[in-house]
């Protein structure tokens, strides 16, 4: 997994919590990287599965709210840092489209070896858009986040159902989320 | 936050940064090895670029990149050239304008039909066509095309050559061929002619000699008959032969004697008139078709003008008269004789059917006339006919150009007579002409020619 998702974690519970609750997190883990993190690195992912744990047990948060929380936040902060993948003149399904069939394909070429997730679109009816997630990392509340990060980003957080249905018994390996633009 | 906290995410930072620096030497050891690699590449892509472009614009054929529509991309020099235009002015302008309108459709449905999945384009793929060069000029050529896609869009390959040469060649060809099997008829007929000249003259040789011995005998006759008709006479006075000389004056009556001894003298006359004409035109056959002189000859070409309006008589003695203005100082002159004996036959054919053209109550007139210098001898021939219209004077000596009509010439008499005279005797054949009064033919010859020419026998 890419540095920056680690960097951008810890940024995230030195905001949201506290720098020593994110030196806590660390100490606590036992990395093999000793969380010392470069944006440019790539970084067992499992690491990121034992900080998010140990933030839940600093903080006393679920798992999955604080891996959704820290999606939304990770959004904004890659638009922050690539700003050319969006156009914000652009419609919130046609972006999650470019996902799959742009971004990542210009993510492979910068790092040959990412490991992306899949993020399969389509469109069932008018209004209706369906994001389908599918990694063997299970990070679909990640993804989760994400999207809500790019509906927030749009300004249609409240014009926008997400109707999630997990289609790998519950391991977040393939997840299908069911956007609805309000009429 | 803490001193420990600080001191913790100090060195944790140095961490990074020491791994981002190593990740960086590692990045940019990886660019300047993959620029090495990407100049290298290019320098080689320049290299290709530039070979493909060497062969591109040296090939003498015509390749033109188009897009779907026809419209060229990209086009060699030889192209350029081919069709008449500036460097670039080909690039945008449509393969289709170049071609005229019905090799323009048979262009188009010949790229339409073109399988992208045959990559290769073969000769037999070559169609011919018709191009048109920057004015307008129609010219041959041949036309394959290949296509191929690129980046979702069809585009056409032409290759093209321009065939006038070949053409030219072909049709010069099939001309000297028509030419050879007609030299070679002629050849056919000169010697069957001379065969059956050679087997005339045997039986003419005996029916003159009889006509002759026919003609000596009826005069010892007539002496025989004069005597007869004095002892008639004399017998008349004898009433005892009465009956015997009324019996002889009857037959001789039924005999129509008199007659017989006025009319058998002229008619042996004019036999034996007849059998020299048929001697005459008999030799002018046989000179005139001397076979296998294929070598440089002196002949008397007053003789051989003689002899060929004696073989051509039947041709002119029903429009025409004949005269004849011969040089009697007329060198022996070097010449292919049965090649030049066709030119006279040519010309004087010719000169007959000028008159017949022209038409009137009485015969026109063909003159031919020798003379000479130190350098050259010069035959005219003059005619009274119809003259050559000055539309077709430039046409004249053009293989199968005609205006007679079917059966009357077949448009190589002058093209064969040119060719015999400019090309194989190094002389000229001109002429002077006005519509409605007359044509004068003139050739000119060599009067001496190297190397050395035996003279005929």
């Amino acid at each position: 997994m890419k540095g920056v998702v680690f960097t951008e974690f810890l940024e995230m519970v030195d905001d949201k919590f506290s720098p020593e609750i994110a030196e806590r997190i660390i100490d606590n883990a036992d990395l093999a990287s000793n969380g010392a993190y470069t944006a440019v690195g790539t970084y067992d992912h499992t690491e990121l599965v034992k900080l998010v744990v140990n933030l839940a047990a600093e903080t006393g948060a679920e798992v999955p709210d604080l891996v959704r929380t820290f999606g939304e936040h990770f959004f904004h902060r890659l638009v922050a840092i690539y700003p050319h993948f969006v156009n914000d003149d652009q419609d919130v399904f046609a972006f999650l489209e470019s996902v799959e069939n742009y971004i990542h394909i210009e993510v492979r070429k910068l790092y040959p070896d990412a490991d992306l997730p899949s993020v399969k679109t389509e469109r069932p009816g008018d209004g209706q858009l369906v994001v389908t997630y599918e990694s063997k990392r299970c990070l679909a509340d990640a993804a989760h986040g994400l999207i809500l990060g790019c509906l927030d980003h749009f300004k249609v957080k409240d014009k926008v159902s997400i109707d999630r249905q997990d289609e790998s018994e519950g391991k977040g390996s393939r997840v299908r989320f069911n956007l609805s633009k309000a009429a | 936050m803490d001193i420990g906290t600080l001191e913790k995410r100090l060195a944790r930072e140095k961490a990074a940064r020491s791994e981002a620096e190593a990740l960086l030497e590692a990045k940019s050891r990886e660019l300047y090895l993959s620029n090495k690699e990407l100049l290298k590449a290019s320098q080689t892509l320049i290299g290709q670029s530039q070979q493909l472009n060497a062969i591109f614009d040296q090939a003498l054929t015509v390749i033109l990149l188009t897009d779907g529509d026809g419209k060229i991309q990209r086009a060699n020099r030889s192209a350029e050239m081919t069709f008449g235009r500036e460097p670039g002015e080909l690039k945008s302008t449509n393969l289709y304008d170049l071609l005229d309108q019905s090799s323009r459709e048979a262009a188009v449905a010949l790229e339409r039909q073109r399988d992208p999945a045959k990559k290769f384009m073969t000769v037999g793929d070559m169609q011919e066509m018709v191009g048109l060069r920057a004015d307008g000029t129609p010219f041959p050529l041949e036309l394959a095309v290949s296509v191929f896609e690129l980046e979702g869009k069809r585009h056409g390959v032409w290759i093209s050559r321009d065939i006038t040469a070949r053409k030219e060649a072909q049709e010069k060809q099939l001309r000297l061929e028509q030419e050879l099997r007609q030299s070679q008829k002629l050849e056919s007929l000169g010697t069957l002619a001379s065969g059956i000249a050679h087997e005339i003259n045997t039986p003419i040789q005996y029916i003159n000699d009889n006509a002759h011995f026919l003609k000596e005998s009826f005069s010892d006759l007539m002496s025989v008959l004069q005597a007869y008709d004095v002892l008639l006479q004399k017998a008349d006075t004898d009433d005892q032969y009465k009956e015997q000389t009324g019996a002889v004056r009857a037959n001789a009556e039924a005999a129509d004697v008199d007659f017989l001894k006025e009319e058998i003298p002229s008619s042996i006359d004019q036999t034996l008139d007849g059998i020299e004409r048929i001697s005459k035109i008999v030799t002018a056959v046989k000179e005139f078709s001397h076979p296998g002189t294929t070598e440089m000859t002196a002949i008397d070409l007053n003789q051989a003008i003689e002899t060929t309006l004696s073989v051509t008589r039947n041709e002119w003695k029903y429009v025409a008269e004949t005269t004849t203005d011969f040089d009697a100082g007329l060198p022996m002159v070097p010449c292919l004789p049965g090649d030049i004996n066709q030119v006279i036959m040519n010309l004087i054919v010719n000169a007959a059917h000028a008159i017949e053209s022209k038409g009137g109550e009485s015969l026109g007139k063909i003159a031919i006339k020798t003379s000479h210098s130190d350098s050259q001898v010069t035959i005219a021939i003059t005619d009274n006919g119809c003259g050559i219209p000055e539309a077709n004077q430039g046409q004249i000596f053009d293989p199968f150009f005609t205006t007679k009509g079917v059966g009357k010439g077949t448009g190589q008499g002058l093209s064969i007579a040119f060719n015999i005279v400019s090309q194989k005797h190094d002389g000229t054949l001109s002429f002077t002409t006005e519509e409605g009064v007359g044509t004068t033919f003139t050739i000119t010859l060599p009067a001496v020619r190297t190397p050395e020419v035996k003279e005929a026998v």
